[in-house]
């Protein structure tokens, strides 16, 4: 399948990899703080219909999730390991995946140590609160944060499915200056931009089903694994309260038919009156063969 | 509520003295340094944490207002004004009370208005403390110092890991205008406090000596800007929303 790649080079920690629905919350406030309060609510009124483009989660350049096909029985330990670890693949060995199903693995380089994707470094960052009184470090409110260190000359890949209705690199760039999720505010999420490319992306032939390379929706799931979200307000909305609890797949889930949503997460005490919260969960499809009856 | 502009703020931090942020460690080794600065897992080179900067920034600024910021703030760690036009709340951010008066408060303040990054050794800086690699450290110095017992006995040793005097990083901030008075903050209490900061010092140890800092425009020659006022030694500009 043909898609628009952007390539983003991290700039320093953050706290998670950039995930579909947060990365386009991101651009959907920067687009209300450009366009407009009522030409974001015509954007997300397409999205509830027809989404006129479709974000992947961020992987590392040249790999991608493991699409959650039914597995193929393992004895040895080691193997059986080793496959139960994995969760990205090679493009090369996701078009064998998506083509013959788990048997492709069994060869794989991932799965016999040959191959691997890079990784950020992690470090514990420790932050403390100080004492207004004495200037010094409050006892008490000492906490450690866990931080990815990507390497800041590793591409990072983003698929793009479809047109945005606006340059979606300035989107993305300002995304990045101002930092992606949590702790931008002491300098964590931020990324450098580059593209747009094009990217071929692999496919099984005669597909019957759809990996997605972002979170979708439960209904219409055939196999999947299920993650609850509880995400917090962004943009203008500080602090609390939370958006309402939803359900939904992880990446690598598969459908039957491409599906999506425009999920209503507004809390019982919305942050203001009137206001509406909802969070797009699109699924990005790439065929596969399904070999089960 | 809406985004006017972007304002950026980029400058390189001068470390006039020696100076340490310090990290945790979860295990130590025979042989270990007491107290190690932290350091960029990927290239083991020192950097100034965002949240450092940030942090010691609202600390001077609050102190400078004095007041309720100081009186108050004794059961929580910050004082949480009810004031949605409170300076401190606004610039540096406020995590709000799950209680319907802070929250309403919370929404009409709006989103923190300061951003600080991480700040990295500039290429120049990263070169010449490669020299300090044979001296103990790797882009440090390890600093000896000696507590020395009231009534005699022998000096008890310490030995404290510190960027050296000279080492230049690059700092910059986001600083969000959503309104007028955000604009007037700008001036009258960012700025304010980056002086502050200038006269006080960053890190640990400042009444020892360390972690005096002086900021310097990153495009212009450093001997020039010795004593000029601190707006003239930081590169200010608005990041534009159509593509930053």
């Amino acid at each position: 399948m043909r898609a628009t790649l952007f390539h983003l080079y991290f700039q320093g920690p953050l706290k998670a990899l950039p995930r579909a629905p947060t990365l386009m919350a991101h651009l959907f406030w920067w687009y209300r703080y450009t366009h407009g309060r009522e030409a974001l609510e015509a954007l997300l009124e397409r999205f509830s219909q027809n989404p006129p483009f479709r974000l992947s989660s961020v992987y590392p350049k040249g790999w991608l999730p493991r699409p959650k096909l039914p597995p193929v029985p393992v004895e040895e330990t080691t193997l059986r390991k080793a496959l139960k670890n994995l969760a990205l693949v090679s493009l090369e060995t996701f078009q064998a995946l998506a083509e013959r199903g788990e048997e492709a693995l069994l060869q794989a380089p991932e799965v016999l140590g040959r191959a691997k994707p890079p990784e950020p470094r992690r470090l514990r960052r420790s932050r403390v609160g100080i004492d207004r009184a004495t200037g010094a470090a409050r006892r008490g409110i000492l906490f450690t944060q866990e931080l990815l260190f990507p390497d800041p000359r590793t591409p990072y890949a983003l698929y793009v499915l479809g047109e945005a209705p606006f340059d979606l690199k300035e989107g993305l760039a300002f995304v990045g200056e101002m930092g992606y999720g949590g702790g931008a505010s002491v300098g964590l999420g931020r990324f450098r931009v580059e593209g747009p490319l094009e990217a071929e992306l692999p496919e099984a032939k005669e597909p019957n089903a759809y990996a997605t390379l972002a979170p979708g929706p439960l209904e219409g799931a055939l196999y999947y694994e299920l993650e609850p979200y509880w995400g917090r307000l962004g943009g203008a909305y500080v602090g609390k309260p939370f958006k309402r609890p939803y359900l939904r797949t992880r990446e690598g889930s598969l459908y039957r038919e491409v599906r999506n949503v425009l999920l209503d997460v507004t809390p019982e005490d919305p942050p203001e009156a009137g206001a509406r919260v909802c969070e797009v969960l699109a699924v990005f499809p790439l065929g596969v063969r399904v070999w089960d009856s | 509520m809406k985004l006017r502009k972007v304002i950026r703020i980029r400058s390189v931090l001068l470390a006039k003295t020696g100076l340490r942020i310090g990290m945790s460690r979860d295990q130590m080794a025979i042989g270990d340094l007491d107290n190690p600065v932290i350091r960029n897992p990927l290239t083991d080179e020192p950097y100034i944490p965002g949240s450092s900067l940030k942090g010691k920034l609202r600390y001077l600024l609050e102190w400078s207002l004095g007041g309720d910021y100081i009186l108050k703030a004794k059961d929580k760690h910050v004082y949480a004004s009810p004031d949605p036009k409170d300076p401190v709340a606004r610039i540096f951010g406020l995590a709000p009370e799950n209680d319907e008066a802070s929250l309403k408060v919370a929404r009409e303040r709006g989103p923190t208005r300061l951003l600080v990054r991480d700040a990295y050794l500039t290429e120049e800086s990263k070169q010449q403390l490669e020299r300090a690699t044979a001296r103990g450290g790797l882009y440090t110095e390890i600093k000896q110092e000696v507590f020395i017992p009231r009534l005699g006995g022998k000096a008890n040793p310490r030995t404290t890991e510190r960027v050296p005097a000279g080492a230049r990083f690059l700092v910059e901030m986001s600083y969000r205008v959503l309104d007028d008075l955000d604009e007037d903050y700008f001036g009258k209490y960012l700025l304010r406090a980056l002086e502050l900061l200038e006269l006080d010092g960053l890190g640990g140890h400042i009444s020892r000596g360390y972690g005096q800092v002086y900021f310097l425009h990153p495009e212009k020659p450093p001997e020039a800007q010795e004593g000029l006022p601190l707006r003239e030694r930081l590169q200010v500009e608005e990041v534009s929303l159509q593509g930053a």
